[in-house]
């Protein structure tokens, strides 16, 4: 694609959970300061869709904190939906755009522990926190783009596209249609501490090649915490993956999360 | 011209007051029209920009009518459609209408309205057609651009009239004097106080028809059921594509909308939704059926020997009958590794939008392709009857088939015929996609 609306893309930023993301030139009408801003392209969706996708990232974007990801505008061309957000050159937890040390990533998971816990004190849950979501800065992160699955394509808990898997860090429960609580965003938190500081996933090796194999490993294998992590992160993780009713808070995660750095 | 500037008291007369709405030129090389809060900006040769004018002045000429701006498109888009030649003049036009604004934008040009749906953008770009929308009050700002336009000087005005410009900028409420131009987001009128609201596109009209029932505070209309398409617009205007109707490539060549969602850094932290609502967009539909509590109180098929949550024995005979709703009877796991709730009813295939029963909203659509075009468009139902998960073949060209657990081949199932599988079955649409039905719940 060469571009959407009036953005003018530079180059792609790979794909996202249900969309691609572009490097694009700012727009005159945006009234902000930036040369480059990132675009997400969604992809076909119905009338009733964008309407319900807009709402939701108005929602999103009424949401103050520093550590999320402020959101341009949303709209549609030809049925195609797209939405823009700032661009932070630093990569993400899942491919920074340079060398990192150990701390930066508890930094940057900590930062998006408290913009989940914004959103959360705001009705709202991101449901897709992973990796790729978390975007580093110079001095922490920012937690970016909601998940808007259900709210695209109703009925459709994970969507399937996208080059990471990232059904190894969503909450099984809500991959089975239960209702979506503030605590499926503590386990996506926690797999992606697991991730990190193991290196490995909670589920071990997936089979990425065969999604619907992957998809019935996760809802079918209990998570496994690795051995190798220190006792003080391997509990917080569990802490996350435990009993929905005593996950910790996403501020209270945050505040653990201090510590280890 | 100067039909124009006759009876057009759109503005208050010029003063230090900050009161009524006032309309500034924007400077740049087109040709820009103010008349009874009826705005034109446009860049088109001779011939096109008098019958815009002229389109401008018919709607001006219907006096006190609040629904202006919709005669105002209607005009337009005729003046247009008769000039449709290898490219699309830069146009772009605003009236008030129904409480909110008409606008209709062609060519490069860029419409942005701040209004009851916060600031919403429309473009026309390299689009073939014009594009026209309806934007729901109370409007408290209206920006018409053509490329290349300047900063509207705080000091200028266009009460009335036809002069050279790069667009028009109206607003229901100017700042008592000279923000700064330029656009810091602080300095946007979209958070004025209420009483700015007052005055909308006609002042001389004594009750504002856009003012509407609802002040600012009120909750925003944001899925207004009148939002699309502006009646009465000419029949030649090209019908709103389908997704999927444009190839990736030349989605450029239709027009675009946008809404902004940046916050002003002064606007008010929006109130709280409740929290149950936000969590699932959805309203919670589920259709009741009989059923029965276990012992810890999870709701069961009647005809279930252990508890589907929690595997306890049922114990059939003190379990008491009660209609309950539904829980999702599992999932459908795609092999492109989408899964999909089953709490309702489902159509596949690859235009599963425009099937009878999504439309009707008894079903979701689910949208399943594959390279060698053997899905049809609406393949197969999937349906929940009561406790049980059915499929039912839509006459599909290819053929639905199915490999219950245990077995290891496929077998075709009947069309137009309840078919009803079990947890473990795998699920085929055509030649190669494939799907797996899965239940958390014990059987």
């Amino acid at each position: 694609m060469q571009g959407i609306a009036d953005y003018d893309f530079v180059r792609s930023l790979g794909q996202g959970n249900h969309g691609e993301f572009f490097l694009a030139h700012r727009p005159d009408r945006l009234p902000v300061e930036a040369e480059y801003v990132t675009v997400k392209v969604v992809g076909g969706t119905g009338e009733d869709a964008f309407r319900r996708a807009t709402r939701e990232l108005k929602a999103f974007a009424a949401v103050r904190s520093p550590h999320l990801v402020t959101l341009y505008d949303a709209g549609q061309q030809a049925g195609i939906f797209y939405y823009s957000m700032e661009y932070l050159p630093g990569g993400s937890l899942a491919s920074p755009a340079g060398p990192r040390e150990r701390a930066d990533y508890y930094r940057a998971l900590a930062c998006a522990a408290r913009a989940a816990q914004a959103l959360h004190d705001s009705g709202i849950v991101h449901r897709d926190i992973n990796p790729s979501n978390i975007l580093l800065t110079e001095d922490g992160g920012k937690l970016a783009d909601l998940g808007l699955a259900q709210v695209l394509a109703p009925g459709v808990t994970i969507t399937g596209m996208g080059a990471l898997p990232s059904v190894e860090y969503t909450d099984p429960a809500s991959l089975r249609g239960e209702p979506t609580t503030t605590a499926v965003d503590l386990w996506s938190l926690g797999a992606t501490l697991h991730w990190f500081a193991a290196g490995t996933g909670i589920y071990g090796g997936l089979p990425v090649h065969d999604p619907l194999l992957t998809l019935r490993k996760v809802l079918s294998s209990p998570p496994k915490v690795s051995e190798d992590l220190p006792p003080k992160i391997a509990d917080l993780v569990r802490s996350c993956l435990g009993d929905p009713s005593t996950r910790p808070t996403a501020g209270q995660l945050a505040d653990q999360l201090d510590t280890l750095v | 011209m100067s039909r124009l500037d006759q009876g057009s008291p759109a503005a208050a007369p010029p003063s230090s007051a900050s009161a009524g709405p006032v309309v500034r030129p924007l400077p740049g090389g087109g040709l820009v029209a103010h008349a009874a809060g009826m705005l034109l900006a446009c860049d088109a040769d001779g011939e096109l920009a008098d019958r815009l004018l002229a389109a401008l002045r018919l709607a001006a000429e219907s006096g006190a009518d609040p629904n202006a701006g919709r005669l105002l498109i209607h005009h337009v888009a005729r003046a247009l459609a008769g000039s449709m030649g290898e490219s699309m003049a830069a146009c772009a036009v605003a009236g008030p209408a129904d409480g909110g604004a008409a606008v209709l934008v062609s060519g490069a040009a860029i419409v942005t309205v701040s209004g009851g749906e916060g600031e919403v953008t429309l473009g026309g770009r390299t689009a073939l057609t014009w594009t026209d929308r309806f934007v729901s009050g109370p409007v408290s700002r209206i920006e018409l651009r053509l490329p290349g336009a300047g900063q509207a000087d705080p000091r200028s005005r266009l009460d009335a009239g036809v002069v050279p410009g790069g667009g028009l900028e109206w607003l229901a409420d100017a700042p008592a004097h000279a923000a700064s131009p330029g656009r810091p987001a602080a300095s946007r009128p979209a958070a004025q106080p209420q009483q700015a609201q007052q005055a909308l596109l006609r002042p001389e009209v004594p009750t504002d028809p856009r003012q509407g029932a609802s002040g600012p505070s009120a909750p925003m209309p944001v899925e207004a059921p009148t939002a699309r398409g502006v009646p009465p617009v000419p029949a030649e205007a090209a019908p709103r594509p389908a997704p999927g109707d444009i190839p990736p490539d030349d989605i450029r060549s239709q027009p675009f909308e946008s809404v902004l969602l940046i916050q002003p850094a002064d606007a008010p932290a929006p109130p709280p939704p409740p929290p149950a609502t936000r969590f699932d967009p959805e309203p919670d539909s589920r259709p009741e059926v009989w059923g029965g509590d276990c012992k810890n109180g999870h709701f069961n098929d009647p005809r279930a020997h252990y508890c589907g949550v929690c595997g306890i024995a049922m114990g059939q005979l003190t379990v008491i009958p009660r209609r309950g709703p539904r829980p999702p009877l599992g999932v459908l796991l795609m092999d492109d590794g989408m899964a999909l709730r089953l709490d309702a009813d489902y159509v596949m295939g690859r235009d599963p939008e425009r099937a009878e029963q999504v439309t009707a909203g008894k079903a979701r659509p689910a949208r399943v392709d594959d390279q060698s075009g053997s899905v049809s468009r609406r393949h197969l139902q999937v349906r929940l009857h009561d406790w049980d998960v059915e499929l039912v073949d839509l006459g599909s060209v290819n053929g639905t088939y199915v490999m219950p657990p245990g077995e290891s081949e496929y077998r075709q199932i009947p069309a137009s015929q309840p078919f009803q599988i079990h947890p473990g079955t795998m699920v085929r649409l055509g030649a190669s996609r494939s799907f797996r039905y899965e239940s958390h719940r014990k059987h």
